[in-house]
């Protein structure tokens, strides 16, 4: 197990998500950057879906009662281990009474640390993901204790050349529900803009900053998912992330690939994105 | 069954959405969508999440949007408008109107220029259909609110709205089925919980179903949400024969 001493900005436990449960109002939560965690589980032997620990901004410090394996993917962040820098995107064994310091982030806003097991906190509507009114816990809270799940593969022999993380600054998104709706208001002011993005962004929405007030068509309420890209009267677009709701009353603008996910997931709020239109689906 | 039109919204998920003029009408059609769709794909859709006048549709890994939308296209859903399956229920609400859960009632009162009782007794009149579940876990969309009540929602939401708060927001009135900021105007507060995931399914109530909202004094709700702590409490359920 692993006992966390510090929290953390925002810390929370995540697997691939929560699915079965959307038509109950229950969002579907899971690792904000995929890639990221796929490969900080893939380096330690994992299976890809098993439950890793997210760190955003600023990350915990936790001390390991149990020997394993650890791998840290995503985010360039401060680490150390017991006082000693620690180098990412690769397996390190760790041992009982080690302390792990995960810091801030020096570039990109998440991390994951993975352990050879997996996190084994209470699966809930069939996922360990994190969610408030879901899960007993939402974050991270010193003095929690995380279990571990017994090691059951081997690590990988050679470690495969991973993609570490998306780069780039656009988003891609294909043509949303309202798109047509809405373009003429617009007159190509979407795509040849640059947008900043919101301080309060988070694991419900990333809001895009860029465009003036409109008026919008009223809408009644519909489906929406992670990666559905809203426009909201007040000129800004809600990106809706891993926590979203699974309703919405803003028109769909734009649906963004899931490679678009994975890298907003690494900005922060200031940073600057523009958006183009993907062609083909 | 009208034929729906179908939109790709990514590789993994498409739309199928009603043209339609009764908001009524059109849920009963999504809803037996739905169920058509989930017996006979079962081994292709992960779920299937309801608006108004559209469901989206997500796949699992084996097939994709594109692949899928070809298969609806020689699709033949079976059932005619107006067609009931099953019998709908009918779930009554105790909701107590007074102080201190009516937060907003006299506002509402003084700008739909009616007492607070009018509001309540039109509050209480209809019987509300569950359109679909939404918002928050267990929330439940209702069709039905007299339009006397239909309100603009607050400009400036609450940070924190009470789990079990009843509500009112445009032409939409429902349950805060828990904690969360909201821009509706409250009116009373239900001491029922609506969603557990202790049970199964966890939301108490589902898409198709029929509601109606009864007064209770703040005595009643305080032993009801006893009832409730202790494990205790029925919510009333019976068929409905509208």
């Amino acid at each position: 197990m692993v006992k966390v001493m510090s929290s953390g900005l925002y810390s929370t436990i995540q697997d691939l998500g929560r699915f079965g449960y959307r038509d109950q109002g229950v969002p579907v939560s899971g690792v904000m950057d995929q890639v990221a965690a796929t490969n900080a589980n893939l380096l330690v032997g994992n299976d890809q879906d098993m439950a890793v620990l997210e760190c955003t901004a600023q990350g915990p410090t936790v001390q390991f009662h149990k020997s394993v394996y650890i791998a840290l993917v995503g985010g360039d962040f401060d680490i150390l281990l017991n006082d000693q820098p620690l180098l990412t995107h690769q397996a390190v064994r760790v041992e009982e009474g080690d302390v792990l310091v995960i810091g801030r982030a020096r570039s990109g806003m998440r991390c994951y640390l993975a352990v050879s097991g997996g996190f084994t906190t209470p699966s809930v509507l069939n996922s360990r993901s994190f969610c408030k009114g879901i899960t007993p816990e939402h974050t991270l809270a010193k003095g929690m204790v995380l279990p571990i799940g017994e090691k059951v593969s081997e690590l990988p022999a050679q470690p495969s050349t991973l993609p570490l993380q998306e780069v780039g600054r656009t988003l891609n998104g294909y043509k949303g529900p309202e798109y047509d709706a809405i373009m003429d208001r617009l007159a190509g002011r979407l795509t040849n803009n640059s947008f900043t993005i919101a301080p309060q962004s988070n694991r419900l929405a990333y809001i895009l900053e860029g465009l003036p007030p409109l008026s919008l068509p009223e809408m009644n309420t519909v489906p929406v998912q992670p990666g559905t890209v809203q426009l909201t009267p007040s000129g800004k677009l809600m990106v809706l992330m891993r926590d979203a709701q699974v309703t919405g009353g803003y028109p769909r603008i734009f649906q963004l690939t899931e490679r678009s996910c994975n890298l907003l997931a690494q900005k922060r709020g200031g940073e600057q994105l523009t958006i183009e239109l993907e062609k083909q689906l | 069954m009208k034929t729906p039109t179908v939109f790709l919204l990514n590789r993994k998920s498409l739309l199928l959405r009603w043209k339609h003029t009764s908001l009524e009408k059109v849920q009963d059609t999504v809803r037996d969508a739905q169920r058509q769709l989930q017996d006979h794909f079962q081994d292709r859709i992960v779920e299937i999440v309801l608006g108004y006048g559209e469901l989206a549709v997500y796949l699992n890994d084996t097939t994709t949007a594109r692949h899928f939308a070809h298969k609806l296209k020689t699709f033949k859903f079976q059932i005619q408008e107006g067609v009931q399956y099953e019998q709908p229920r009918l779930i009554t609400i105790p909701v107590c109107y007074s102080e201190p859960y009516a937060l907003d009632s006299r506002e509402l009162a003084a700008h739909h220029d009616c007492s607070v009782a009018a509001l309540v007794q039109l509050h209480t009149t209809p019987t509300y259909t569950v359109s679909f579940l939404g918002f928050l876990p267990g929330f439940p969309y209702l069709i039905g609110l007299p339009n006397e009540l239909a309100t603009p929602r607050k400009t400036t939401p609450r940070p924190h709205v009470a789990a079990g708060s009843v509500g009112i927001g445009g032409a939409q009135t429902g349950v805060y089925t828990q904690e969360s900021p909201g821009g509706w105007h409250i009116i009373g507060r239900t001491p029922v919980s609506f969603f557990s995931v202790e049970n199964s399914p966890p939301a108490f109530l589902r898409a198709g179903d029929k509601v109606q909202f009864k007064s209770i004094s703040v005595k009643e709700y305080e032993q009801i949400q006893q009832e409730v702590q202790q494990g205790k409490h029925c919510i009333e359920t019976t068929v409905y024969y509208g």
